[in-house]
């Protein structure tokens, strides 16, 4: 019964959905509703779609959902409504989005301890074109990528990408974040 | 001396990364002091960068300067001096071979595609509402500039505070040929920044290799003077 209220809500909404959203519309008329429960049929309801084989696919990205078409019919429904766009991204652009994608939510320092080189611009496009989204607020900003990067790369949840858990939590890095923190703490005591 | 084009890289860890592959190398502490020389060479062509990302450059090439010379000097050894760039540059290297994945994703075009919203129907006409007076437009108008103020005057800042290597070189030959000779001191006298005195030393050194200019230092941590090479 819940399940199937998520999925026409889900189903109804233009705009992907936070499981927040979804918890606060069903709680009006349920008000023993848990928010964990509806977090859990959502969890459910994306494994469920995930299984199937249907022309539709339930993508999640930091508690957010949405119904998308698949991967498999991409070309079809390219044609259909007369899509013209590339695949394509610059190089600094790419670099930023993989570290959103694998690392986020992500603070702008970090971002820029990992490439080495300011990014301020490059993050300024990809949250312009919507494929990066910034939570917090100045100067304590966390990125992520949006469900409109997943849409992008044809995924349904970033833990798709190549070696997401490898990626996700590199041993190396955290020490070298670490390192790199105290080194600036003893700069500001001197 | 192996070239490579200036918007070929996306960083100073990239460029560093491809010099060391151009030469064969791995990615430890001794291929990156191996690789300095190449990469100040590399600094000339970076003038038209933007100067904030400039800067990161220059930063980068004073990080090599201090590891090499403490593989030349033993001394060094004994103080703590710490760079962990050889991890930097590997943990680098593991995101940018991810982002080829990522972008080999992207090129497949798999796009998925989720409702859109209906077109309206709209016919188009002029009905404002009462509110809006040539004054209301006024302030808004002068309210949207001043937060564009931000945007517009941060660059400017930037800019100054980035000296080009180039700049500071001639500045350099300039001081030299009142001089005859001087001190390090003497010509970080007016420095203005961390970033002003690290470029100052790198225009120091290119004039030493360049055989412009001979430097002097008595003891350590002395002050060095330097003179012109006649």
């Amino acid at each position: 019964m819940l399940r199937s209220q998520i999925e026409s809500l889900l189903f109804a909404s233009i705009k992907p959905l936070a499981s927040r959203s979804i918890f606060n519309v069903l709680k009006k008329s349920q008000p023993e509703l848990k928010f964990e429960t509806v977090e859990q049929e959502l969890k459910n309801l994306f494994v469920e779609y995930s299984e199937s084989s249907r022309g539709i696919v339930l993508i999640e990205s930091e508690g957010q959902y949405q119904f998308t078409t698949s991967a498999d019919n991409s070309d079809l429904i390219k044609q259909f409504l007369k899509d013209d766009r590339s695949g394509e991204l610059t190089q600094p652009s790419l670099e930023t989005l993989t570290i959103i994608a694998y690392r986020g939510p992500v603070s702008k320092p970090v971002i820029e301890q990992i490439r080495g080189v300011n990014c301020s611009l490059i993050l300024r496009n990809l949250l312009i074109r919507g494929l990066v989204q910034a939570d917090g607020e100045e100067p304590e900003l966390f990125f992520s990528v949006t469900p409109e990067f997943l849409k992008y790369l044809g995924i349904v949840s970033v833990k798709e990408l190549p070696d997401y858990e490898k990626l996700h939590v590199v041993e190396n890095l955290e020490q070298f974040l670490d390192n790199r923190q105290a080194e600036e703490v003893q700069e500001l005591k001197k | 001396m192996f070239k490579i084009k200036t918007e070929k890289f996306s960083g100073p860890l990239d460029l560093l990364l491809q010099l060391i592959d151009q030469q064969q190398l791995d990615i430890t502490e001794i291929s990156i002091a191996q690789v300095t020389d190449s990469y100040i060479s590399h600094l000339e062509q970076l003038q038209d960068k933007d100067p904030e990302e400039l800067s990161d450059f220059l930063v980068m090439a004073a990080r090599l300067l201090v590891m090499k010379s403490k593989a030349i000097l033993p001394i060094f050894e004994e103080e703590e001096i710490f760079d962990d760039l050889e991890a930097q540059l590997k943990i680098y290297k593991e995101f940018l071979d991810a982002s080829r994945k990522i972008a080999e994703m992207i090129k497949l075009e798999k796009f998925l595609y989720s409702r859109i919203k209906p077109a309206i129907d709209l016919s188009v006409e002029f009905s404002p509402s009462d509110n809006i007076t040539a004054e209301n437009l006024k302030q808004s108008f002068m309210y949207l500039l001043k937060k564009l103020d931000p945007l517009v005057k941060i660059p400017q800042k930037l800019f100054d505070k980035t000296i080009s290597l180039q700049q500071k070189i001639l500045h350099l030959q300039a001081f030299i040929s009142h001089a005859e000779k001087s001190s390090l001191k003497e010509l970080l006298k007016d420095a203005k920044s961390k970033s002003d005195i690290i470029v100052s030393f790198l225009a120091m050194l290119e004039l030493v290799k360049q055989k412009q200019l001979i430097v002097r230092q008595s003891k350590l941590f002395d002050d060095i003077i330097f003179e012109k090479n006649k």
